[in-house]
């Protein structure tokens, strides 16, 4: 399949172009009225890099995303993709993207509305491979407006990635994919990837994040609060956790333990989020507290995440 | 655009808003009024209602196109976010828009002269073949104002009242300019509003022609004066009703 993904080279001659960086927002914000969405977000992303964009409801994700796209224009700020404005980079078919709202054309079927979307891009992918890769063979006859979720999500990949774009936008992908779609999705997005393509998504899956990211930013209320690879991300905030039973738990304050970040009480089961698992146990141990059944695990994304909300949250 | 336009044709073909009310609906109509009044007596020098109703509805249907094809769609895809997405293919929107409406006047023709061909075989109307030509095709240019208008509408609605205000303001306009009603019948008064309507005086260049007379260039300043409004309309508009909330 990798082979379907041929860089693109209609820019080839434009060497600068390729040279440029595939994303540059240089302290970019955009209020709504009193809404500050986002707020003086810096963001360079390289040639193909794979990123993951996350944040609670409302962080910004969207916004951030639709200004890339020129949909929106930032209150201040400038962005760049491949080195020129985001309409531009449109008109060149540099970027392909799925827009989280946004309902189909009425009275077109799938085959039809492929033709059209090759047609009008330089370059675009062949159309047996392209619904090869978005599972359309099945549905090519269907009209647009009487697909299901997931099918028409399949249709807005297909059409994101029928010019062959440099850079993939992708807002909340996944989010109406069964679990075969969504696998086949990211096995695509793969490939597409190998073939030295940048990808930008936002999701909510942290799984996602972190199967198929090469870096992450997290967002929160507009500012970007996490910036890494997964794996940095794991070793700069990543804690553990520290499972056990505890029957005198509520005489506690666990928080005053050092390294704890937090942590849930369930009956009798404790979670505790550390940032220093050895001290933490250390304290455990010499403090009056009985435990049993301990496990310490190592923080995966998700924990992360909610111990930043919840930093955020308390601030 | 050649594309948008291929599409855009495909829509209008499959869409029951056109089939039914733009072509079926002014051949039914034509065959009931000139049955009914089609053939009575008429002055020397005016029209027979044979071809006076033929005009009317040919005009009516030809008007309906151009809405169809435009107003309910662009109201239908400001609101559930199609917009969005043709702001991420490499056309341009003015591209978009005019693709649109050339589509919106094509497929009025067939629509107006297939009113032409049930007067012809129904009720045996004959015109030497210059005027069938020049009739045709100034009436055909005559409604071109009304897919302006019809992007007016689409802009100045949303998806859920943009069928019933089109459709309204398609019928009034009509009546008022003496599409429904013969303008002889027609109260001074009214017709006196009805004159400086699109309605009529696109309905009056086929009138004209049909008895043998020019155009008045009165006619065509109406036309013009519509159609320069609605794209001033338009252009004002434009950036506000394209751009995502
Ligand atoms: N058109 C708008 N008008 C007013 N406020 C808006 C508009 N669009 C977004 N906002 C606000 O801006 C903030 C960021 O919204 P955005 O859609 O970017 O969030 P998100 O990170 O994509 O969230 P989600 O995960 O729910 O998709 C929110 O507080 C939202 O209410
Ligand atoms: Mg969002």
């Amino acid at each position: 399949m990798s082979d379907v993904f041929v860089a693109s080279d209609h820019f080839a001659h434009a060497s600068k172009i390729l040279q440029e960086d595939a994303v540059t927002m240089s302290n970019i914000s955009k209020s709504f009225g009193a809404t500050q969405a986002v707020d003086g977000l810096q963001l360079t992303i390289k040639r193909g890099e794979t990123v993951a964009l996350l944040g609670p409801n409302g962080a910004g994700k969207t916004t951030t995303i639709n200004m890339l796209l020129g949909l929106l224009s930032p209150s201040s700020g400038s962005i760049q993709i491949f080195g020129i404005e985001p309409k531009k980079a449109i008109q060149h078919s540099l970027v392909g993207a799925m827009l989280q709202e946004g309902k189909m054309i009425q009275g077109i079927r799938v085959g039809e509305f492929l033709d059209f979307i090759r047609n009008i891009h330089p370059t675009p992918l062949e159309k047996s491979a392209l619904m090869d890769i978005a599972g359309l063979h099945e549905i090519a006859n269907r009209r647009l407006d009487r697909l299901s979720g997931g099918q028409s999500q399949r249709v807005k990949f297909a059409m994101a990635i029928a010019g062959n774009p440099d850079l993939l936008l992708l807002d909340e992908p996944t989010s109406a994919m069964d679990v075969e779609s969504r696998r086949e999705f990211w096995t695509s997005m793969r490939s597409y990837a190998d073939a030295g393509h940048t990808i930008l998504f936002a999701t909510h899956y942290l799984e996602e994040a972190e199967a198929f990211a090469s870096r992450v930013v997290i967002i929160h209320s507009g500012r970007i609060a996490i910036d890494g690879t997964i794996q940095d991300i794991q070793q700069q905030y990543g804690g553990k956790q520290m499972i056990f039973t505890s029957s005198d738990a509520s005489d506690f304050d666990f928080t005053q333990f050092p390294g704890v970040q937090r942590y849930e009480k369930q009956n009798q089961r404790i979670t505790l989020h550390t940032t220093d698992a050895d001290s933490t146990i250390q304290a455990l141990i010499t403090s009056r507290c009985s435990w049993q059944d301990i496990t310490i695990t190592k923080g995966n994304l998700e924990n992360i995440f909610l111990s930043l909300i919840h930093k955020g949250a308390a601030q | 655009m050649k594309e948008y336009i291929r599409l855009e044709s495909l829509r209008t073909v499959r869409d029951p808003l056109y089939s039914t009310i733009a072509v079926i609906a002014p051949i039914g109509f034509y065959l009931l009024f000139a049955g009914l009044f089609g053939s009575s007596p008429h002055e020397p020098g005016t029209l027979s209602g044979n071809i006076e109703i033929m005009v009317s509805m040919a005009v009516f249907g030809g008007i309906w196109s151009c809405l169809v094809a435009t107003s309910p769609r662009i109201a239908f895809e400001r609101s559930n976010g199609w917009t969005k997405h043709l702001q991420l293919l490499p056309i341009p929107l003015r591209s978009i828009l005019i693709g649109r409406m050339i589509v919106a006047i094509v497929f009025a023709l067939p629509a107006m002269i297939l009113v032409y061909l049930t007067a012809v075989i129904a009720h045996g109307v004959s015109l030497p073949a210059h005027l069938w030509i020049a009739m045709a095709l100034l009436m055909w240019i005559g409604v071109w104002p009304f897919a302006i208008l019809g992007v007016v509408l689409g802009y100045l609605t949303n998806s859920e009242a943009s069928f019933g205000v089109t459709f309204g303001i398609y019928q009034v306009i009509s009546a008022l300019g003496g599409l429904w009603v013969p303008p002889a019948i027609l109260p001074e008064s009214i017709l006196r509003i009805g004159k400086l309507l699109p309605t009529y005086q696109a309905a009056n260049l086929g009138w004209h022609i049909a008895n043998n007379q020019f155009p008045t260039w009165y006619s065509a300043w109406i036309l013009l004066m519509w159609a320069v409004i609605f794209a001033i309309i338009v252009i004002l508009m434009a950036p506000k009703a394209t751009k995502i909330q």
